[in-house]
Formats: structure tokens, C-alpha cells, sequence
């Protein structure tokens, strides 16, 4: 029996203006976008720079709002959402893996990780002992205490992946998470992620335009110039 | 395309573009440059014009004169100028007697009536400033005439009189009505004192003035004689003259070159001068801090493109050259956006600036304002070398990185070692700043001080980095312990603050150096205005004070009539009161002008009382009121280093004195100083004991302000009170306060200024704060911290910096007022006061600052809630 989906998304569109080109000029980041993901998903949004893969990343995440169609993820429904419930949505109900990891330079590992905690006002004490744990398990147990500037990329990533379990989120985002990692540090990652899905039940969606992770993905959504389009999508080493 | 050329194409098209893309923070700096470089020329073509002012009306007073004759604080006699004329060295001499005098019923309009030989007169003039150019007709009339006069336009136009007219003048004996002979053209003469003048014979103002015709016999007297020397003499012809001459003068009359009351008057005005033109460049100096974090900013976002510049060959000198052309672009600029700031700031700044010589220093001849290139060349200059010295830094932080390094660096390293360098060479600066502050006094020149004070503000603003730093930490560990109540914004703005760059640590110092600027003036002016109101109540004591009609602007030269003497004799007697007259000689020693006053002082010392500075009261007073010695005042005394025992030397009016100095006081009255002699002692020296002035006590009176009242209206009403100043000791002490209250009109002003700037330099600042860390915030805002958490950040990050900024502030500051008080007022114009400082005033200003820098952050969130999250996936 397929898991009820943790992810859906009804004819989803979201349109930006495209700045300097006068009042109505404006470019479709995504459009008509209709989809369920699958609670324990290891979901990809696969598709060419500009495809609209952040777009509908974002739109998943809670952290832009769509011009029309509907978007139920983790039992918030998003479109309709206040602005605090987006914000409450962001701290519980998912986590975000970016490509440039977006650590904040002037915290260390261990504060990072522990970031979505004191933004949810949780007491920092029990947070920091389940971020060690985190990073314990990610193998980042010696950086403790370093800055990101004394990271290599990798390590950057895994305490992004710490930040981003911390909460204990059902729902992981990451938005080309490979991008900026030598091929090892990269297998690194996705095995990482998988181990989220396969090993604690939860969901990732993971927005690429590589191939690194097709063959441990559970569901693949392919994009291109903001729509869905299945197998009818133009090969991705052509684009 | 020749070298230079190709510099400015790229410079275009590196700098400029880039600049555009920023518009807002760009006009912010150039807002803030304009406001400096406005405050700035406006200060100096204000001062510039009192200078100008002054020295031409001088000129045109005195006309051709190489030398002049003087009387030592009295009058000279005229018959002196027959023998004069028959050196042959001397081309012109000519008695003058002057006086300014109220018109009747119109007592608010002023006229210099000028005595004079008019015959000599245009003598004088000939061949260099205009003659007088009168007709035979006219000349016949004035000589014939006794009571005829030739009227300025100006006061003419004011009047509403013509040729033919008459114009009543009030004397000190009284009004005198003067047919006006004809108008005298605005050139020359014409144009002292904007036209208020009148010029007359010099007889017939003699007999205007002389009241009890005591000083008409033998020629009468003159204020001074003007002498012009024969043409195509050289100095050391002159000084042959002076040398020849001086000994033929009568004892009593001293001969020096024309231009040394200039001089004094412009010596006297330097260290105003100097002080406002520092306070102004503090503007100019802030808005140098803006340039510095706009510049920096640039330069550390750009590094980037500075690399792959530099890794395709661009030399080292071409991002120095870049970032410092970005510095000195920002200033021309500016420049261009303080020119409609000045037309508006200048008119005003002079206003207040000339209000204030005319009531503290001198008497300003006229009041316009000129358009000095070499000012306007000044401000343009001071500005570029501002905007480059603030742009060096990062330009050389620039060009040093080689592209290697540039391209590897991360964003916003750690600056820690650069803090330590930081903090040490703000150290050094502070250091630096005490021997300067020390040297005044022993090269008698302010400006080591003013440069100390510079040092002071770079060396306390270096010092934010580990302060602010410091702050945060401690600020993180007290609000650590409740987390709850200050919830996460406090935490990470002060981990942003642990480790922010010196660029936006030195940003502070805008902050740091308006306040300290503001605390420092504030305490000054407390300090100043609580010693000034204890000697103007026991200094300026009297209930009643007469003098001559404009007593001051004559320099005390005429005398209380001895039919007024009788009455005011008889009046004050019959209320149970005393009388206390007094002289006042203007004179000149040193380089400076100063004032004789003698009165009795054993009367004085029950009646009144010093604020001594040096020496002890209980022997001094008993001392000077037996003529052993004189008081003089704390400004003399510093101008020409003299303590107590030392001697006071000098020729009045023909008596030599050779006095020890028994005591030092406070005085405010004069910036030249004054010397206090016994009333009683000079006269048995031989001076004369003409009233000059008088002030009236009712000490026994059960109500002294309504006796002064009653004693002030009797004296209006009856005939001996023409020609006489009357005012109550109480409207006195009012209107000097008033006058000292006002004095400080242009200094709050530029105080303002300053910190509106800083308050420009702190909104920047955040803004820029929040520019270069928009992922951050996005990426706070992606993991679901709330706007009201972003903008509990941003206040917290603007409140901490605006508490550094206060405490740096207030501690540069309170030293600065020290400086202020013990070595710029002492050495510039010799007064000090006791420090004094307003607490309560200082810590309601302090939340008035943090709510600023509160306001000031507005924009900042604004910037920062302005993106969506989703910004925080964009790769850049």
C-alpha cells in the first residue's frame, strides 16, 4: 500500500518579475505543478540550471508563497498559512540542506547545529547535547569547536545535515546538496541522506541536475522551463 | 589610449557601475560628506568674511595711515599735528575724534561720527583709497558751519534724509541736531560701517563732545592722529621715521604703525577663528568615517573581482588607484551636493558668528559675506585629502592581496590579529595625543592641541574593535543566563558583533567622535556658564550702572558730565546708597588690547568681590586699595605668562606704572584682560578723576531692584540723564547672560551637525551590516527564525553598538572637555573655569542616543525583511 504523501502540491504556479524589463515583464519559475510525494521518500527534482528546481524547493519548504494552486506538506497547508506558521512550519517540519551549506561564519560546528533550537527558544543545554550526538554520528565529533572557515566542504555539509536533523524534522530539503563537494565527500552526503529515509523514516527532497543519486531514489520528478514533464523531458546531458 | 585615460575608462566602468548598483547606501555617504564639506566652507567663508570684514573696515577707517598717534588710554591733543606736519617725511596728519551716537528717537540706529581736519583728510585718502571728493561749496560749508555734517548713504537711505536735512545725534551732554551738508558717496569713507557714518570739522565735533568744555582750549583733543608718510619710503625708512618722531610727542601720546590695532583685533579673533574652524572639520571629519566603511565595504565585497583582475595581469597599483578614486569621487561629489547646503548654511553660520565677535570681541564694521576662492579652495582641498586619507586603508588592504589569496579567501575571516594592530596603534595615537595637548602653552600655538584632539578622536575610535567585542562577549554571558527573556536575536547579534571587521568597528568612531564632540562642549559649556553666572554675580555687582551713551563701542572715551556727577551724587545719597565710579582705558601691550580700570577698590571689595585664581583675597584686596599693587585678570595674566609678584609695567595717559600683580581673577568680561587699580592711588598719581562710569549699591535699601528702578527712571526723566546709558544691575546680569547664552548659538549648531552625520554614519552602517550578511539573515529566516527574531537581531546588534559608541564617547569626551577647559580655552583665550559637569543632562542624553541608534536601525530591517527566504538557496 503506497505511504499517504507528505508533499502535495495542486497546480502550483509562481511567476517572478523579471527586474529592469519594465512592469509586466515577468518569467514563470514554475507552472501548473501537480504532484504527491510519499512520506519515506528519497524524492528528486531533477532538471537544467533554471528549470525551476529551487523554485519548487522553496515553494515545498515554506519559505515563498505560490500565485496559485495548493501546497499541503507535512499537514500545513501553506498557501493559506500566516506568516508565524510558515515561520513555526520552517523550524519543526522540515530541514534545509543548501548548496553552499550557509553556515553562519561567526558560530562554531556545535552552534550551528544547534541554530534551529534557539530559534525555536528550546533550551540550549539539551539541544547542544542532541547536536553532539548529531555530529558525533556525522563524524565531525573533533570539529566541535571549529569555525566554518576550519572546515574542508564536506565537513561544511555534514554539520549543514546536523543543523538540519536537529529538530527532528519528517521532511528534509536539500537543494544541490553534491554541488560543491569533490565526488567522495558527495557519495558522502547521499549516503547520508539515505540513511535518513532508509534508517529513521524520513523524507528527502533533494533538488539536481546530476545523476549521482538516481540510483537510490525512490521517486524522480523531472523539470524543465518550470513544468513537469516526465519522460517527455529533453536529456538532461543535451541541456 | 595614454595611460591615464585608460584609468579612467576603467575606472568608470569598475567604480562607477558598481556605485550605481548602490545608489542608497552611495547617497547616504555622499549625504553625509555634503553635510560635512557644507558645514565646513560655510564655517570658514563665515569666518572669513568677520576677518574681512574687520580688516577693511579698519582700512577704510584709517585710510592710507602708516602710523598713528595715540593716547595711551586718553585723548591726544590736536595741536600736536602742526608740528607732525612739518617733518618732511610725514605727507598727511590728521586729528580724529570719532564716537558712535544714537539717533534722536531712533536710539536703534547707530551712526560713527567722524571728526576730522577735512582738508588733510582727503590728503590722506589721495592715491590709494578713494578721496573724500567734496566741493569747494560743500568743504566752505562744513568749516563755516559748526553744526553741519556730511551723511553715509546707508544711514541716509535708513532715515529717510537728504542733503539739506537735519539729523539729531545724542552726546554725552546731550541731543545736537546737524544740518547735512550733503551726502557722502559709498566709496571710501562712504562705505565705513556700511554707510552709517557721518563726517564732520573736527572742531565742531569737539565742541559736540567736549559737554564741560574742559578739553577745547590749546587745539582741543583728538581720539588719535593719523599719519601717512611721504611716498616711495621702505621699512627701513619708516622705522627711521618712527624713531625720529617719537621723541618729539608729548609724554603722554605713543606713535606705532596703523596696522598694529588691526592686528591685536585680528590676534584677538584667531583663537575663535581657530576653535570654530576645528569644530566644523569635526563634521567633515565624521562624514571621513563614512567614506572609510563605504570604501572598505567595496574593496572586501569585490576582492573577488580585485583577484581575477590581478590574475589577468592588472598591476598592484590598479586596485589602489580604484578604491582611492572611489574616495576622492565620493568627495567631489559631495562637494557638488554641499553646494546648495552651503548657500542655505553660510548666510546663518556668519550671522551667528559675527553676532558673537560683536558681543564678545569687537565691534564688526559691517556684516557681508564674500565669496573667498582660496576658502572655496580650502574646503575643496581639505575635502579630497579627507576622502583619500579615509579611502587608503582599504585601497592598500586591496591592492596588497595577491590574486591567489583573494580568490581563496572566505567571507569574513576572523580579525583577530587585525584587532590586536588595531587596538595598538589606537593606543599609540592616544599616546601621541598627550605631549601635544602639553605643547601649547610653550609654543604659545593652539594647533598641536587641535591635532591632539584629532589624535584623541582616531585613537579612541581604533579602540572599538576589542570594546566592542568585549561588550558583546559580556553582553552574550549576562543574557545567556535567561535565554527565555531575551530570546536567540541577542545571542547571535552579539557573536556577529564578537567578530565583526574593524571596518564596521571603525564606522563606530562617526559615532564616537560626534559624541565625544557633543559631551565635550556640553561639559565646557555647563562648566563655563556655572563660573560664569557666580562672577557675573559677584563681579558685575551694582544695582544701577551708568556710563556715556554706547559707553563700550567708544571705548570708555567720554566722561559722565559733572552736572549728571552732582545729581547722581545728590540721588544716591538721599536713598542711602553708594556710589562706586570707575575708568576704563583701552590700550594695547604685547601684541593684545587690554582695559585699565581704577576704581576704589577697598569700596569694591564690601560691595562686590573677585573670583580669585591666584594670590590670596585677604592680602591682595588691602594690597591693591592702598595702590600696592593692582589685580589683573586671569586672561591678561596667561597671555603674557605673569604670576603673581611679577610686575605690571605700562604709560597711562602720561603716568608710568611699575606695579607688582597682587592677585589673579576670573574675569569674562574682556578677552583682551583687564587690569584692576585702585580708584584713590591714580589719582594722587596725577590721572584724571573724570567719571567714566558709575555703579550705584543701595545696600541699606529694604527692596535694592525697586530703588534701582525708582533711581533708573528719575535719571531717564530729568535733563542730566541725556547723553547717559541708565540699566538696572539686574537687566545688566540678564543681558550679559543672554549674550553669553547666545554666544554658544554656533557651536550647538555645528554640535548638531556632527551628530547628525554620526547619526547618518550608524543607519549606514547597519545597512551595510545588513547587506553583506543577507544570506545569513535568509538562511536564519529559511530555518524558521521569525521577522520579529531578524529584527531582535538587528536592534540588538544597533543598540550594543550605540552603547559602545556612548561609553567610548562619553570617556573621549570627558577627557576632551578637560582639554578643552585647562589648554584650548587657557591658551586661546585665557580663561579657564572651574569643570563642572552635568550629569543628569549627560545621562538623559544617553537614552536619547541608544533610541537613535535604535531609529537608525529602521532601515536596516526593513533592508533585511525586504527578501524572501527562499534567497537563501541562490548560490551567491
Amino acid at each position: 500500500m503506497p505511504s499517504a504523501p507528505i508533499a502535495a502540491l495542486k497546480h502550483v504556479t509562481r511567476r517572478y518579475r523579471v527586474p529592469n524589463h519594465g512592469e509586466g515583464a515577468v518569467h514563470a519559475g514554475v507552472r501548473d505543478i501537480s504532484a504527491n510525494i510519499p512520506a519515506g521518500a528519497f524524492a528528486l527534482l531533477k532538471g537544467a540550471s533554471g528549470s525551476g528546481k529551487t523554485t519548487l524547493l522553496s515553494l515545498i519548504g515554506g519559505m515563498d508563497r505560490p500565485d496559485s494552486g495548493s501546497l499541503h506538506v507535512a499537514g500545513t497547508i501553506l498557501e493559506s498559512a500566516a506568516d508565524h506558521e510558515l515561520d513555526s512550519f520552517r523550524r519543526r517540519k522540515v530541514g534545509f540542506v543548501f548548496q553552499t551549506f550557509n553556515l553562519l561564519p561567526t558560530l562554531s560546528v556545535l552552534e550551528n547545529a544547534v541554530l534551529p533550537a534557539i530559534l525555536d527558544r528550546r533550551t540550549e543545554a539539551r539541544a547542544k547535547d542532541h547536536a553532539r550526538n548529531l555530529l558525533t554520528w556525522l563524524g565531525l565529533e573533533h570539529r566541535l569547536h571549529h569555525t566554518p572557515d576550519q572546515l574542508s566542504g564536506g565537513e561544511m555539509q555534514r554539520t549543514a545535515i546536523a543543523r538540519a536533523l536537529l529538530n527532528d524534522p519528517p521532511l528534509i530539503l536539500a537543494d544541490e546538496p553534491t554541488g560543491n563537494l569533490d565526488s567522495r565527500s558527495a557519495a558522502l552526503v547521499i549516503d547520508l541522506l539515505l540513511a535518513l529515509v532508509t534508517d529513521q523514516g524520513r523524507t528527502v527532497i533533494m533538488a539536481t541536475h546530476s545523476d549521482q543519486a538516481d540510483a537510490v531514489a525512490s521517486l524522480v520528478l523531472r523539470l524543465h522551463d518550470g513544468e513537469l514533464c516526465g519522460d517527455a523531458c529533453p536529456n538532461l546531458s543535451d541541456s | 589610449m595614454p595611460q591615464p585615460f585608460r584609468f579612467l575608462n576603467f575606472f568608470l566602468r569598475f567604480n562607477l557601475r558598481h556605485a550605481r548598483g548602490q545608489w542608497a547606501r552611495t547617497l547616504a555617504v555622499l549625504l553625509g560628506v555634503a553635510v560635512g564639506a557644507a558645514v565646513f566652507s560655510g564655517v570658514r567663508l563665515a569666518i572669513d568674511a568677520s576677518s574681512r570684514n574687520l580688516t577693511q573696515g579698519m582700512d577704510l577707517i584709517a585710510g592710507n595711515a602708516d602710523f598713528v598717534v595715540t593716547g595711551q588710554g586718553g585723548l591726544v591733543p590736536a595741536r600736536i599735528t602742526a608740528e607732525l606736519l612739518t617733518d618732511p617725511a610725514v605727507h598727511a596728519a590728521v586729528p580724529v575724534l570719532e564716537r558712535i551716537l544714537a539717533v534722536a528717537h531712533q536710539p536703534e540706529v547707530t551712526i560713527r561720527l567722524r571728526g576730522t581736519d577735512l582738508i588733510l583728510e582727503d590728503r590722506l585718502r589721495r592715491g590709494g583709497h578713494a578721496p573724500l571728493d567734496i566741493s569747494f561749496a560743500v568743504l566752505t560749508d562744513l568749516l563755516i558751519q559748526p553744526r553741519s555734517l556730511l551723511l553715509g548713504q546707508g544711514a541716509a537711505e535708513r532715515l529717510g534724509l537728504s542733503a539739506g536735512d537735519t539729523v539729531t545725534l545724542i552726546g554725552p551732554s546731550g541731543p545736537q541736531a546737524f544740518e547735512i551738508a550733503d551726502l557722502l558717496p559709498p566709496r571710501g569713507l562712504g562705505r565705513v560701517e556700511d554707510g552709517f557714518i557721518a563726517v564732520a570739522d573736527i572742531a565742531a565735533v569737539q565742541e559736540f563732545l567736549a559737554g564741560d568744555s574742559r578739553d577745547l582750549a590749546d587745539g582741543g583733543v583728538a581720539d588719535r592722529i593719523d599719519l601717512r608718510l611721504s611716498p616711495g619710503m621702505n621699512d627701513l625708512d619708516r622705522e627711521a621715521v618712527l624713531a625720529r618722531l617719537s621723541p618729539k610727542l608729548p609724554a603722554q601720546t605713543s606713535l606705532a604703525p596703523a596696522d598694529q590695532r588691526r592686528e591685536s583685533g585680528m590676534m584677538l579673533l584667531s583663537a575663535y577663528h581657530e576653535s570654530l574652524t576645528l569644530i566644523s572639520f569635526v563634521s567633515l571629519f565624521v562624514g571621513m568615517f563614512l567614506i572609510y566603511s563605504l570604501v572598505s565595504l567595496n574593496a572586501a565585497a569585490r576582492r573577488g573581482e580585485v583577484a581575477v583582475l590581478r590574475a589577468l595581469g592588472g598591476p598592484r597599483w590598479l586596485p589602489l588607484g580604484l578604491f582611492l578614486g572611489e574616495g576622492a569621487l565620493l568627495a567631489v561629489l559631495g562637494l557638488l551636493a554641499a553646494l546648495p547646503l552651503a548657500l542655505v548654511f553660510t548666510p546663518r553660520a556668519a550671522n551667528l558668528i559675527n553676532r558673537t565677535i560683536d558681543d564678545l570681541f569687537l565691534r564688526l564694521p559691517s556684516q557681508t559675506l564674500h565669496l573667498a576662492p582660496w576658502e572655496i579652495g580650502l574646503t575643496i582641498g581639505v575635502t579630497l585629502i579627507v576622502a583619500v586619507l579615509a579611502a587608503l586603508h582599504p585601497a592598500w588592504e586591496a591592492a596588497r592581496a595577491s590574486p591567489r589569496e583573494a580568490l581563496a579567501m572566505l567571507a569574513d575571516t576572523s580579525s583577530h590579529g587585525q584587532n590586536r594592530r588595531i587596538t595598538f596603534s589606537g593606543i599609540c595615537c592616544l599616546l601621541g595625543a598627550i605631549p601635544l595637548f602639553l605643547l601649547p602653552a610653550a609654543l604659545n600655538s593652539l594647533w598641536p592641541a587641535y591635532c591632539g584632539v584629532f589624535l584623541l578622536f582616531v585613537g579612541s575610535a581604533l579602540q572599538t574593535p576589542w570594546v566592542l567585542a568585549a561588550a558583546a562577549r559580556a553582553m552574550e554571558r549576562t543574557t545567556g543566563l535567561r535565554p527565555a527573556l531575551f530570546g536567540p536575536g541577542v545571542k547571535l547579534a552579539c557573536r556577529s558583533l564578537r567578530r565583526a571587521g574593524p571596518r564596521t568597528s571603525i564606522a563606530v568612531g562617526a559615532l564616537i567622535t560626534a559624541l565625544a564632540l557633543y559631551v565635550a562642549l556640553s561639559v565646557m559649556i555647563h562648566s563655563f556658564r556655572t563660573t560664569f553666572l557666580v562672577w557675573v554675580e559677584n563681579t558685575v555687582s551694582g544695582d544701577v550702572f551708568v556710563t556715556p551713551a554706547n559707553a563700550e563701542a567708544n571705548e570708555y572715551r567720554d566722561a559722565i558730565s559733572q552736572s549728571a556727577q552732582d545729581w547722581i551724587l545728590a540721588q544716591t545719597a538721599a536713598q542711602g546708597g553708594q556710589v562706586l565710579p570707575y575708568r576704563r582705558a583701552y590700550l594695547e601691550g604685547d601684541g593684545y588690547p587690554y582695559q585699565f580700570e581704577t576704581m576704589d577698590m577697598s569700596a569694591f571689595s564690601t560691595l562686590g568681590s573677585f573670583l580669585f585664581k591666584h594670590g590670596d583675597p585677604g592680602s591682595a584686596l588691602p594690597a591693591a586699595a592702598q595702590g600696592q599693587g593692582v589685580i589683573v585678570s586671569e586672561t591678561w595674566a596667561v597671555r603674557r605668562s605673569v604670576g603673581i609678584g611679577d610686575r605690571f609695567q605700562a604709560v597711562i595717559e602720561g603716568i608710568r606704572l611699575d606695579t607688582p600683580v597682587v592677585g589673579i581673577v576670573r574675569d569674562y568680561r574682556t578677552r583682551g584682560g583687564v587690569i584692576y587699580h585702585d580708584w584713590d592711588a591714580f589719582i594722587a598719581l596725577g590721572g584724571n578723576p573724570r567719571w567714566e562710569g558709575v555703579r550705584i549699591y543701595f545696600p541699606e535699601a529694604d527692596n535694592p531692584q525697586a530703588a534701582a528702578a525708582r533711581f533708573r527712571a528719575a535719571l531717564a526723566a530729568h535733563p542730566a540723564g541725556q547723553g547717559l546709558d541708565v540699566t538696572t544691575g539686574v537687566d545688566l546680569r540678564n543681558l550679559v547672560t543672554d549674550i553669553f547664552t547666545q554666544t554658544f548659538g554656533i557651536t550647538a549648531l555645528l554640535m548638531g551637525v556632527a551628530l547628525l552625520v554620526a547619526g547618518v554614519g550608524v543607519a549606514t552602517t547597519l545597512a551595510v551590516r545588513v547587506l553583506e550578511r543577507r544570506k545569513e539573515l535568509n538562511t536564519l529566516r529559511a530555518l524558521g527564525g521569525s521577522r520579529g527574531q531578524i529584527r531582535a537581531l538587528i536592534f540588538w546588534e544597533a543598540g550594543i553598538i550605540g552603547l559602545v559608541g556612548a561609553v567610548l564617547g562619553l570617556a573621549c569626551g570627558l577627557i576632551l572637555s578637560v582639554v578643552f577647559i585647562e589648554v584650548i580655552n587657557k591658551q586661546g583665550f585665557g580663561w579657564t573655569f572651574v569643570f563642572s559637569v552635568n550629569w543628569r543632562e549627560l545621562g538623559l542624553a544617553l537614552p536619547g542616543l541608544l533610541a537613535a541608534a535604535l531609529a537608525a536601525a529602521v532601515p536596516a530591517t526593513v533592508l533585511a525583511l525586504r527578501d524572501p527566504p527562499a534567497e537563501a538557496l541562490k548560490e551567491r
